[in-house]
């Protein structure tokens, strides 16, 4: 080992400091961008109150909860990809590759299906949505959870058996969409795309709750998961309660998922890309890694969602298929300079 | 405190592998565990770490079970070193020992001046001081397998246990680690014992040999005692030669197998 | 192998064919479809026998046997016993081929289309195959799995952008998106045919070669195979059986993973008796579905691809669970 692919290890330390002005300008880039562009000096003057009427509707009502939100659910994903990673020690573990995002949607679905009238009119609270996709989510990840068992550090089985329920739980959801009546099916659609153009401010109070206490939770896990690095049995002997910790950082990118999920939809490939993202940037520790992934996680899906609505303008698409195409390209590149 | 076996019974999916096994480790000797594949070496270290269910007896450090011993305090009293360890894939030989301080560290603290102290100790102490930078991707044999006793060493348990710790390892490594190992009981007073294939190794560095077969231990004392002509041949099916090792101990020379293939 | 077998699944075929003419909205009596099959005749039965369910049969037919075999030589030709079409990209770059040409050059009828679809199959499949050639050499599970899921995924989104841009083609596409052996166009029958049937007779005459080269490529070149010509004829035709398959009845996932693997269970080695005895499952499975698809939410029509994948899931389970044959 020369002294020069030592440094390229060791990568550039402090590379993460980008993110905060990143996630800033995307911002305000948020809140300026659409259908009427507004400068910054007018979003400003919004923000701070002293602007015209107008303004300050579109972006205190219509952009803010829009942004936060898409910054909410990929920072949410991000770090669920991060916990299931370093948990099961797989660098294709993701809430999308194991199953839990097909498994929140389907979730939802049924609980459309199940709690709609004639008139395709909920019988029920709208506010049971996020408790179904959790409860649709808990079930997939528990079900991967226990075929995948016995060989939980085998990369490839525990992957397949995630993409196996996922495309069971898709198979479903296509057959739900097709059995009706659910209840605004084309909404359904549209959310099973990905999609925080119907952020609300409601949406992004209940998603940062989940959001800060899923971190308060993750305080306490960040030093196992980092000795977890090594086998299972290594990480017993050093004092490790494996099972528990495995348990506790999946249950957590359970509840991440489930609530990113319920509102905003299948936004596919933060959760596998955001992590890896981070490795390259962040400095080596567990918690700082996770601190990254979050940011690069809501940086994406709020660049995603600015171009959702620029590229092709007035027509908005779906966010998930902009983060796909952001994402799958970044992972390409990652899988190729890393081969990780 | 003493770690030890009584009477443990125990295996896999239903599958017995040890069958009543006694083994008490004392504070400054190595114990090696030898015998054919699959007698149990390996099985009864897990189960000293208390890693194996047993269906019989029971694992005690001192009178306590060891599976009553919550994950973090045992890890104190208790190192093991699997025989296959598996390394993070990027991480530097100082971080790896590092891991080795987690039952120690107080919570939501970053590494304290003692765990920098154990760790820096164990750097020295393993010759891998010279490495502690180096990505652990890129060592060789010898080194990894100094740096993972280096983790167990800065992990500051009085027992240490080791499976197999020479394993790929070449003649003139297998012997550095084997003097690292029995200054690590000498000089700091810790109870080890490692499995060992190779019974010369054993009879060279060990103070007490427990030769195993079929899940039972065969014989347990001083390796000249062990390591009989007779005994040999019974455990191993193998006829041997033991000779007298020009610097002191048995050295033994296979001359046969009684085994037709 | 003895005979029985492959007579076993024929027979069985045979059955689900019989059947496929008798289900569905409303069942027939056999002296019915017996008469409209031998007869002809305008009234309804006869009618909905021969120009709706007699066709759906044979592209079920057809469509599974290309998928089976285009499952099989992957897995042969990259050592991997996920590969499928519908896993690693291929499935996804047909469709997205398909509907890119529809939403942006209109329908050119169904041949045309399935040249369209192999092109975007084979595309798809160059991508992931190089990629995967290029970051890992050996084609690992987990790499092509990684890489086929990655961009499929892309492709679907380029899928839903391209399918927003055109409503008024944007509720047929999206029935056939979901896979439908149901009044498609059967004009590219008789070439799917064709094509399947060529690509069965070459990896026949290419059977031992594909033996060998599931040893390592060196040993596999060693004893005279020229892995890189193999390889690249398997991955080709694989891609192309894909494509068709996609243009002819959407992107159906599933029986190329199935098939390969229901003719391993049963303990045949050897390509010479994995390819007719897997080409046997794929019209099983395609007729077995495209009946299902008929019950799941009668009296509605259900996707074909999510009933293959309620099959096929469970089948990819128990294979994972008892690790037959596959790398942990």
């Amino acid at each position: 080992m020369t002294g020069a692919a030592l440094l390229l290890r060791r990568r550039l330390p402090s590379a993460a400091w980008v993110l905060p002005p990143i996630l800033a300008a995307l911002f305000l880039m948020g809140l300026g961008l659409g259908a009427s562009f507004l400068p910054p000096d007018r979003v400003f003057a919004a923000l701070t109150g002293t602007g015209v009427r107008s303004d300050g509707i579109i972006v205190w009502n219509l952009r803010m909860p829009r942004v936060l939100m898409a910054m909410l659910a990929g920072g949410a994903l991000g770090l669920a990809g991060f916990l299931l990673q370093r948990a099961t020690r797989n660098p294709l573990a993701a809430p999308a590759t194991l199953g839990i995002v097909d498994g929140a949607a389907l979730g939802v679905l049924t609980f459309l299906w199940a709690f709609s009238d004639e008139a395709n009119a909920l019988t029920v609270p709208i506010l049971w949505q996020p408790a179904a996709a959790a409860a649709g989510a808990l079930i997939f990840a528990a079900a991967v959870a226990w075929l995948a068992r016995r060989d939980l550090g085998g990369p490839l089985r525990l992957i397949l058996y995630g993409i196996a329920l996922g495309a069971l739980a898709d198979a479903l959801v296509t057959l739900m969409m097709v059995a009706g009546p659910v209840y605004r099916a084309g909404q359904a659609l549209i959310w099973l795309a990905g999609s925080v153009h119907t952020a609300s401010w409601f949406e992004v109070t209940l998603l940062s709750s989940v959001v800060a206490v899923a971190l308060v939770g993750a305080v306490p896990l960040m030093r196992p998961l980092d000795n977890l690095r090594c086998d299972d049995a290594t990480a017993a002997a050093q004092g490790v309660n494996v099972m528990l910790t495995r348990g506790a950082a999946i249950g957590l990118a359970v509840l991440l998922t489930a609530a990113a999920v319920s509102v905003a939809g299948g936004i596919g490939f933060v959760g596998l890309v955001a992590p890896h993202l981070a490795r390259r940037i962040a400095p080596s520790g567990t918690g700082a890694q996770a601190l990254t992934t979050l940011g690069c996680g809501a940086g994406i899906v709020a660049a995603a969602d600015i171009l959702a609505r620029l590229a092709f303008a007035p027509l908005e698409i779906p966010t998930g298929a902009v983060t796909a195409m952001i994402g799958v390209p970044v992972l390409l590149l990652l899988l190729l300079r890393g081969r990780g | 405190m003493t770690l030890r076996l009584d009477a443990a019974q125990g295996g896999y999916g239903g599958r017995p592998v040890l069958e009543g096994i006694d083994l008490a480790l004392g504070a400054g000797e190595v114990v090696a565990l030898c015998g054919p594949n699959g007698c149990g070496k390996s099985t009864a270290l897990r189960a000293l770490r208390g890693a194996l269910p047993l269906t019989a007896g029971a694992a005690m450090l001192g009178d306590r079970k060891v599976t009553e011993i919550g994950a973090k305090a045992l890890a104190r009293e208790v190192a093991m070193l699997g025989q296959t360890p598996v390394p993070p894939e990027e991480i530097v030989v100082r971080d790896l020992v590092a891991l080795g301080r987690y039952a120690h560290r107080r919570a939501f603290a970053p590494l304290a001046a003692a765990d920098h102290e154990a760790i820096d100790r164990a750097l020295h102490r393993t010759g891998a001081w010279s490495i502690a930078d180096r990505p652990v991707a890129d060592l060789s044999g010898g080194q990894l397998q100094r740096s993972w006793i280096a983790m167990t060493v800065a992990q500051d348990a009085p027992h240490l246990l080791l499976d197999e710790p020479t394993n790929h390892l070449d003649m003139g490594h297998a012997l550095v680690v084997m003097d690292l190992i029995r200054r690590l009981a000498r000089e700091d007073g810790r109870a080890v014992a490692v499995v060992l294939h190779d019974l010369n190794l054993a009879a060279r560095h060990a103070d007490r040999i427990v030769l195993m077969a079929n899940g039972q231990v065969q014989a347990d004392g001083a390796p000249r005692e062990v390591l009989s002509e007779q005994r040999l041949a019974l455990v191993y099916d193998t006829v041997c030669a033991v000779l007298d090792h020009p610097k002191g101990g048995p050295l033994i020379v296979p001359l046969g197998s009684q085994r037709t293939l | 192998m003895p005979l029985r077998l492959p007579s076993l699944l024929a027979a069985v075929f045979g059955l689900l064919a019989v059947a496929s003419l008798h289900l569905g909205l409303r069942t027939y009596p056999p002296a019915t479809v017996w008469a409209a099959l031998t007869q002809g005749g305008t009234d309804a039965e006869a009618l909905i026998v021969t120009t709706l369910r007699l066709p759906r049969l044979l592209l079920a037919t057809v469509v599974g046997a290309m998928l089976a075999l285009s499952g099989l030589l992957m897995q042969a030709a990259t050592r991997n016993p996920i590969a499928e079409p519908a896993l690693i990209g291929v499935n996804g770059g047909a469709a997205f081929a398909v509907v890119a040409w529809i939403v942006f050059l209109g329908d050119p009828g169904m041949p045309a289309l399935m040249a369209i679809a192999a092109f975007g199959a084979l595309a798809a499949g160059a991508l992931v195959f190089g990629f995967v050639a290029a970051a890992a050499p050996g084609f690992p599970a987990a790499g092509l799995l990684l890489a086929g899921v990655a961009v499929s995924a892309l492709l679907a989104s380029g899928v839903q952008v391209v399918v927003l841009m055109n409503e008024g083609v944007m509720e047929e596409l999206i029935f056939w998106l979901s896979g439908a052996f149901e009044g498609r166009p059967l004009a590219g029958l008789p070439l799917a045919a064709a094509l399947g049937l060529a690509a069965a007779l070459a990896g026949l005459a290419l059977a031992p070669a594909l033996d060998v080269m599931a040893a390592d490529d060196a040993t596999a070149a060693a004893l005279g195979v020229a892995t890189g010509g193999v390889r690249a004829a398997c991955l080709v035709a694989g891609a192309a059986l894909a494509g068709a398959g996609v243009a002819l009845a959407g992107p159906v996932a599933f029986v190329g993973l199935a098939a390969p693997h229901l003719a391993r269970l049963s303990g045949l080695r050897g390509h010479r008796a994995l390819i007719p005895v897997a080409v046997l499952w794929g019209a099983i499975l395609g007729v077995g579905a495209d009946i299902a698809a008929r019950f799941v939410l009668y009296p509605s029509e259900a996707p074909v691809s999510a009933v293959t994948a309620l099959i096929g899931v469970p089948i990819l389970l128990v294979l994972l669970r008892r690790g037959a044959r596959m790398p942990t």
